[in-house]
């Protein structure tokens, strides 16, 4: 069985609509002798405190650390291989975007001494960014957030974020009395992490379902989310849901805040909620999924494309107007993977839930509009209006 | 002393045009060129010819019967004694049709419905600041000495529209310069620098005169204009050198800024097209052409059964989008072809709009063919996103607000006569449209989309939204 899966595994996944770049390059191929940039990558992300783009860069670190190219150029190769190896495997855009920033500042550093000194420059600033820059970008924007929280305000977040909590906790802190609505964030429900982490430390926290952000709303004095990349539009990427509390805080007239740290900023251009560069997911997966993503295809919530053929006869009894259904299969419907076994007699007593593969074909990540962000809180000082990301983007990627 | 130069070497074609006065005009179709490249190596006679032809063609067919009663134009004139002749040029020009047979003048006719129409548009409030597009006298251009042939030729070609586009007009232009510069000589007491400034200036004006430049035209003149000034502050070069060096230089800006930029574009934005959209696009855009040209080759490549449709856009008088159809159609895309007025009813199904543009002001509006900015309303009204492919040599450093401070006027030729033969009026008798002094056909050429109705930018620095032309701005100059 193993036998006939692997293979299959391998193949690329059949792309309907969306990202059809090739998944998954064979792992770390060109990457310097048997250096795993995805196992580095991985580990550097089991420590809690470090987030997507400073894992990513970690693991690039390490590739030149285990690099043996002798030159510039070779150095260079091994790292454009390494990055696109992440990027093609990771499914979080904040790879993406540490990659970004690590390329670019490679691309700046080049030149001037000699290979071994630059070698070891490089690793000594890539690893002192890591351990100490990035955290004290959490420190600046919690600083500088900590100053949009009034005494005695209700706060609704999504999700969970290191940043917001740390920011809450840095007002707690100052004694300003802040209450927390959090919501529940399916499937994933990290918002019960948050919640923990708040009562824990003695501030008022309530979970709401995502369902009811609206109903919520009108007792909250303003939204304030995480974010896993900030894109040139001025958007948000984030978790999956973030679009809707934006809806229904620009509708309520609530401020939105989004706090993001700048080596979030990713250079990418989404136009519409699929548009976004994220690689299917693990092309390793089982046979299953592999079988279910034929079905469904690679953008998230596309419908199957063999349709359950649940009950027609049903229905033409009843319509004078549907040709007879000699057409419709029924006998050879194809069953589609992930649906639900049809609740039998005592419906009200055994409720139906979503599958796993229903919340595979859900998306992890939504993208806000800029235009529903009031500001987006970094730690580059004075918070940025959605529009100058793109404006620091330019100034920093473009010459 | 640089007029007096080509002087000389322009009155060997005046003569050769006597004697090719009462040839017939070519077909009108002649296609013109993109750029000056295919001149190289023509002498100045054959470049006279193809000038010639291009003005005959631009004035049509149906004035090409008057030909015949041109012939006496140059030949009551001696070579020699040519301010007088440029005298009674000027002077048969203010008293129009009053002259006797043998004082050379224009036909009489000639473009006279539009230059008429032209007066009633001048004399309204509105637009009477706009530049009159009447065509350029060739004859007299070439008589004064300041303009090299190439210059006049493109400058015909533009003004009768066979050049068209901002992408090809500037390339036009930036060629025709480096003919210019190649076939420049400096005299003996001047210095190159400082004199190739003054010996372009009159050729920038008359172009300018035969159709108005546009800021990646003007971005691109002010570039050679600093190109030859840097001269200056190397010194220590050869003649030969320096030109070489300029020669080469406006090579590379047309690779770079325009040639690489559109590669660079289509690249980011057939990235944005996937399997089974529908693309809109707006009368003719070379670059957008491009994008979706590369973004069909790469989907058949990758895969034969992928696709996607394109709805080609367009509108009276110029119908553009028909080339544009031809070009896409031919590549096997399947397009769709309507008209402004269906463009509602398309949007629901659309998921991208593509625009071209002939400038984008700092403050993100983009300057392009009129209708643009209906388009993107009504995308933005649909919610479709609407990108547009502009190169960064077209940023512009001015805000324009509306449409009316700055546009050009088109030609209302064909505005109230229709092609089937439906005009305003009585179709046999034009004059009725002629004489009607409260009629003001009125054809702007451009019109500004607000920054707000434009999603994003596809620049070749990337994508970017409206709102960062002036970082883009800001980075190019202190580039230059």
């Amino acid at each position: 069985m193993a036998g006939v899966t692997s293979p299959l595994s391998l193949s690329p996944a059949p792309s309907n609509r969306g990202n059809s770049r090739p998944p998954a390059q064979t792992q770390a191929s060109g990457s310097a002798k048997g250096f795993d940039v995805c196992n580095a990558y991985k580990k550097a992300i089991e420590d809690d405190k470090v987030p997507h783009p400073i894992a990513a860069i970690l693991a690039l670190v390490e590739l030149i650390e285990a690099s043996t190219a002798s030159t510039v150029t070779g150095l260079a190769q091994e790292l454009t291989i390494g990055r696109k190896t992440l990027i093609n495997t990771q499914p979080s855009l904040g790879v993406r975007a540490g990659c970004q920033l690590w390329e670019r500042f490679f691309a700046l550093s080049m030149g001037g001494e000699d290979f071994p000194s630059y070698k070891r420059s490089l690793i000594s600033q890539g690893r002192s960014f890591c351990a100490i820059t990035a955290p004290q970008c959490r420190e600046k924007i919690a600083d500088l957030a900590v100053g949009f929280l009034r005494d005695d305000c209700v706060i609704l977040t999504h999700s969970y974020s290191r940043t917001v909590i740390q920011t809450i906790l840095r007002a707690h802190k100052q004694h300003k009395r802040i209450k927390v609505y959090v919501t529940e964030a399916r499937p994933g429900c990290l918002g019960m992490r948050t919640h923990q982490i708040l009562t824990a430390n003695g501030i008022p926290c309530t979970v709401v379902l995502d369902s009811a952000v609206a109903y919520v709303m009108e007792r909250v004095d303003m939204v304030l989310v995480g974010s896993e990349a900030v894109v040139e539009s001025g958007g948000l990427v984030s978790s999956v849901g973030t679009y809707q509390v934006a809806l229904v805080a620009k509708a309520m007239q609530k401020p939105f805040y989004a706090l993001a740290e700048s080596y979030k900023f990713l250079r990418h251009y989404p136009l519409s909620q699929t548009d976004l560069p994220i690689p299917p997911p693990d092309s390793s997966a089982d046979e299953q999924q592999q079988q279910h993503r034929h079905v469904y295809g690679n953008v998230p919530l596309e419908f199957p494309t063999l349709i359950p053929n649940s009950h027609p006869p049903a229905i033409s009894a009843h319509n004078p107007l549907s040709r007879p259904s000699s057409s419709t299969p029924q006998s050879r419907s194809p069953v589609v993977p992930g649906t639900p076994s049809p609740a039998t007699k005592d419906r009200d007593r055994e409720r139906v839930e979503m599958t796993k593969e229903m919340e595979d074909i859900n998306p992890n990540v939504d993208v806000t509009t800029p235009d529903l962000i009031d500001f987006i809180i970094t730690d580059l000082g004075a918070p940025l209006s959605p529009t100058s990301v793109s404006q620091y983007l330019v100034a920093q990627f473009s010459s | 002393m640089a007029a007096e130069t080509t002087a000389e070497s322009s009155s060997a074609p005046a003569q050769a045009k006597q004697t090719k006065q009462t040839k017939q005009p070519p077909p009108q179709g002649a296609k013109p060129e993109k750029g000056g490249e295919k001149e190289k190596g023509k002498s100045a006679k054959d470049l006279k010819k193809e000038k010639r032809a291009a003005a005959v063609a631009a004035r049509g067919a149906s004035e090409a019967s008057t030909e015949s009663s041109r012939p006496t134009l140059p030949t009551s004139q001696s070579t020699d004694s040519r301010s007088n002749f440029q005298q009674h040029q000027q002077h048969a020009h203010q008293a129009g049709g009053g002259g006797g047979p043998s004082i050379p003048k224009r036909p009489t006719h000639y473009s006279e419905p539009s230059a008429l129409s032209l007066s009633t548009i001048q004399q309204n409030l509105f637009f009477s600041h706009l530049p009159k597009q009447t065509p350029p006298d060739t004859s007299a251009a070439l008589t004064t000495g300041k303009l090299h042939p190439i210059i006049v030729r493109l400058g015909v070609l533009m003004s009768s529209g066979q050049l068209r586009g901002a992408n090809a007009r500037t390339m036009g232009m930036m060629s025709a310069f480096r003919e210019v510069i190649r076939d420049y000589e400096c005299p003996d007491q001047a210095v190159l620098w400082k004199d190739l400034p003054i010996y372009l200036s009159p050729m920038i004006a008359w172009l300018e005169g035969c159709r108005p430049k546009g800021v990646g035209g003007g971005n691109a003149i002010r570039w050679l204009k600093s190109e030859i000034n840097r001269l200056g502050e190397q010194g220590d070069r050869s003649e030969a050198e320096q030109k070489d060096y300029l020669v080469e230089a406006i090579g590379l800006y047309l690779r770079d800024r325009i040639e690489f930029a559109d590669k660079v574009i289509a690249d980011n934005a057939k990235e944005k097209i996937r399997n089974g959209d529908t693309v809109v696009t707006y009368a003719r855009s070379s670059v957008v052409e491009r994008v979706l040209l590369e973004a069909h080759r790469d989907m058949k490549a990758s895969d034969p059964e992928a696709g996607f449709k394109v709805v080609v856009v367009d509108s009276r008088p110029l119908l553009e989008g028909r080339q544009s159809l031809e070009a896409l159609s031919g590549a096997g895309i399947s397009c769709t072809y309507i008209l402004l007025p269906l463009l509602s009813s398309i949007l629901s199904q659309a998921d991208l709009v593509l625009l071209g543009g002939s400038a984008l002001h700092s403050d993100g509006a983009l300057y392009s063919r009129s209708g643009t900015a209906i388009v993107s309303m009504l995308a933005k009204e649909h919610r479709v996103p609407v990108v547009a492919c502009v190169e960064t040599y077209k940023f512009g450093e001015k805000v324009v607000l509306d449409g009316v401070s700055s546009n050009e006027l088109g030609s209302v030729e064909n505005l109230l006569n229709l092609p089937n033969g439906l005009s305003f009026g009585d179709a046999s008798t034009p004059s009725t449209t002629r004489d009607n002094r409260n009629l003001t056909p009125l054809h702007l050429v451009y019109d500004v989309t607000p920054p707000s109705l434009i999603t994003a930018v596809c620049t070749e620095i990337g994508f970017i939204p409206p709102s960062s032309v002036p970082t883009v701005l800001g980075k190019a100059s202190s580039v230059v």
